[in-house]
């Protein structure tokens, strides 16, 4: 991919990417450093993208990396604990926003992926590179102790 | 309100929420700020400034402007140096009007400023096709080589198509040559009208930089006239600072700027790492610290800085100036590395106005947060040691009035965190600019004869 046609899609994408950043982070400013840095690191590897059909996954593959090196770095400053998954009550009595924030961090992805950002089952398992039934499975975790019920058509 | 309620709400909060404006066009920049920006051959200090006067406040300048067309245009551009004023002022002024068109893109070379030490290139882009180009400038050796000693720099960002523009040129231990070889690579800023990248681009980055709309060459060719301009002058004055003998024993004045440099005597308990002062001539006229560029040189061999840079006095014919000093910060000799536990979270000293606030291990890397009084200058050079004396290098840190976790600073104060990255070890040797400051009232003063 050149140059001229990353500009394009990561423009459209940034949006979606922004969500991303600020409910896995938690903070407006982290999440615009995040999103600056997953650009420039776009940048300096879009010719190495082949399968352009992949970009927005692989864009978003890289936000998620470079948010989870900013939460290792702000995780003194930030509060950015996660809960068990046994602390459903705990979930209960928090904010939604908060509540995603507090999700372990397998699910956290996930739902962030699949109900903030609008990818499919399909596309979220390919940005975390895991198998689409273990995205199904957090999936419904996930919804479980956010205690969110989607439709069928929302949820597959 | 259920959760599904409060999700329709969430997305709703978060849809209205803007998008940060600039991304890409800051992560472009980025990657050719870091490779083009400045190549440094020997400790510098550099501002980047840019500082919009009127220009016709100044009488002589408006008096030049009125005489020779564009000149006028040539003065706004230089404002934010005195001494480029001045030399414009003065006509000192070499014309070019060197004109070249591609790929509907002209690129005009107008004027240079040049002396023994200095090339100022002035130059403006056009183009209907490309709204906003921003230009990539590179210099070379007349015959395509690198060039030895030279460092360059422009600031010309963000700059509208028909602008002048300029690049500087400062040749630190050498003269300037006879000619050089300007390469300009323009780009695009929008997107949609960036065409595909020339076929044969041979750069090392070639697989990650953006595409270049067009590239340019243009040889430049300085009149002798021009680059023997400049005069040194050895000088055996001596000054006492905070009780550190300074010896001053050289002056040189350029049309683009005036340097002085000073050597601390053996005895010195202190390295002089930046000095407050300003200059007056023999007829009363104040001349201070150069604001952009390149302000002062060091030593390789030691931390002091030595060189110090000043708007020049070449057009005021001076027989002498004087130094006034007021103030300066020093590294005292034995402090070059300070060390600190890291584990223990404690400094065997710290820079004056700074105090180690903590040290956390985050996985491989030790974030490291100081508090200091000055907002403009991190208190640390980039280089830092283990105990046995290898050198690491910290790539970036970050400063603010808060910390991360929302913890204010007290008022004019301000926290600096900086990572060591992959940095195993307990204890590490930092390296601060410098270790206490002075100021002084009324001025000392050392003259200065220039004849």
């Amino acid at each position: 991919m050149d140059w001229k046609d990353y500009t394009e899609r990561a423009e459209a994408l940034k949006p979606r990417l922004f969500r991303t950043a600020i409910l896995y982070l938690g903070s407006e400013s982290a999440a615009e450093e995040a999103l600056d840095e997953a650009l420039y690191k776009g940048l300096l590897a879009c010719r190495k993208l082949r399968k352009e059909e992949y970009f927005d996954t692989w864009l978003t593959r890289i936000l998620l990396n470079v948010c989870a090196d900013e939460k290792k770095r702000r995780r003194r400053f930030l509060d950015l604990e996660e809960l068990p998954e046994s602390a459903a009550e705990t979930f209960d009595s928090l904010p939604l926003r908060e509540a995603v924030g507090k999700l372990p961090e397998e699910l956290k992805r996930v739902v962030i992926l699949r109900f903030f950002s609008d990818y499919t089952l399909r596309e979220t398992a390919d940005i975390l590179g895991i198998p689409q039934g273990t995205a199904a499975t957090r999936q419904r975790r996930a919804l479980a102790l956010l205690r969110l019920e989607f439709g069928e058509e929302m949820a597959e | 309100m259920n959760r599904n309620m409060e999700y329709e709400q969430l997305m709703r909060e978060l849809e209205a929420l803007p998008v940060p404006e600039g991304g890409i066009r800051r992560a472009v920049r980025r990657r050719r700020l870091n490779r083009y920006l400045l190549h440094p051959l020997t400790s510098i200090a550099a501002v980047l400034a840019l500082f919009v006067i009127l220009v016709n406040a100044s009488t002589t300048v408006a008096h030049a402007c009125s005489r020779i067309p564009g000149l006028r245009e040539l003065a706004a551009a230089v404002t934010f140096s005195r001494s480029l004023s001045d030399a414009v002022a003065n006509e000192y002024v070499q014309p070019v009007e060197q004109e070249q068109t591609k790929e509907g893109i002209t690129v005009r070379v107008e004027y240079l400023i040049v002396d023994q030490r200095t090339v100022t290139v002035f130059y403006r882009t056009d183009s209907e096709r490309y709204p906003r180009l921003e230009a990539i400038p590179t210099l070379y050796a007349a015959d395509g080589g690198e060039l030895e000693n030279g460092s360059w720099w422009s600031n010309d960002w963000d700059v509208p198509n028909g602008t002048l523009r300029s690049i500087r040129l400062d040749f630190l231990n050498a003269n300037v040559p006879a000619s050089l070889l300007l390469k300009l690579g323009l780009y695009s800023m929008t997107a949609a009208d960036t065409p595909a990248e020339p076929a044969g681009s041979d750069r090392d980055d070639a697989a990650s930089a953006p595409p270049c709309a067009a590239e340019f060459e243009f040889l430049l060719e300085f009149d002798p006239y021009y680059m023997s301009q400049g005069k040194h002058f050895e000088t055996d004055a001596t000054i006492t600072l905070d009780g550190q003998i300074m010896h001053i024993t050289n002056f040189d004045v350029y049309p683009s700027y005036l340097s002085f440099s000073m050597r601390g005597d053996a005895a010195n308990t202190a390295w002089l790492m930046s000095l407050r002062y300003y200059l007056v001539t023999d007829r009363g006229e104040r001349f201070d610290p150069v604001t952009s560029g390149i302000t002062a040189t060091g030593n390789p061999d030691t931390p002091e800085m030595m060189t110090f840079r000043a708007d020049s006095t070449f057009f005021y014919y001076a027989k002498a100036v004087t130094l006034y000093v007021t103030g300066a910060e020093w590294l005292d000799k034995g402090q070059e590395a300070i060390r600190i536990d890291l584990r223990q979270e404690k400094a065997d000293c710290m820079p004056e106005g700074t105090e180690l606030v903590s040290a956390v291990r985050e996985d491989d890397c030790w974030m490291v947060t100081v508090l200091h009084d000055r907002m403009d200058a991190q208190p640390f050079m980039t280089d830092y040691y283990d105990a046995a004396g290898t050198r690491y290098s910290m790539e970036s840190w970050t400063s603010g009035e808060k910390m991360l976790n929302g913890k204010e600073a007290p008022e004019g104060y301000c926290y600096t965190c900086f990572p060591l990255r992959g940095y195993p070890y307990d204890e590490v040797w930092i390296t601060p600019r410098y270790t206490r400051r002075w100021s002084v009232s009324p001025p000392l003063e050392a003259a200065i004869p220039l004849e």
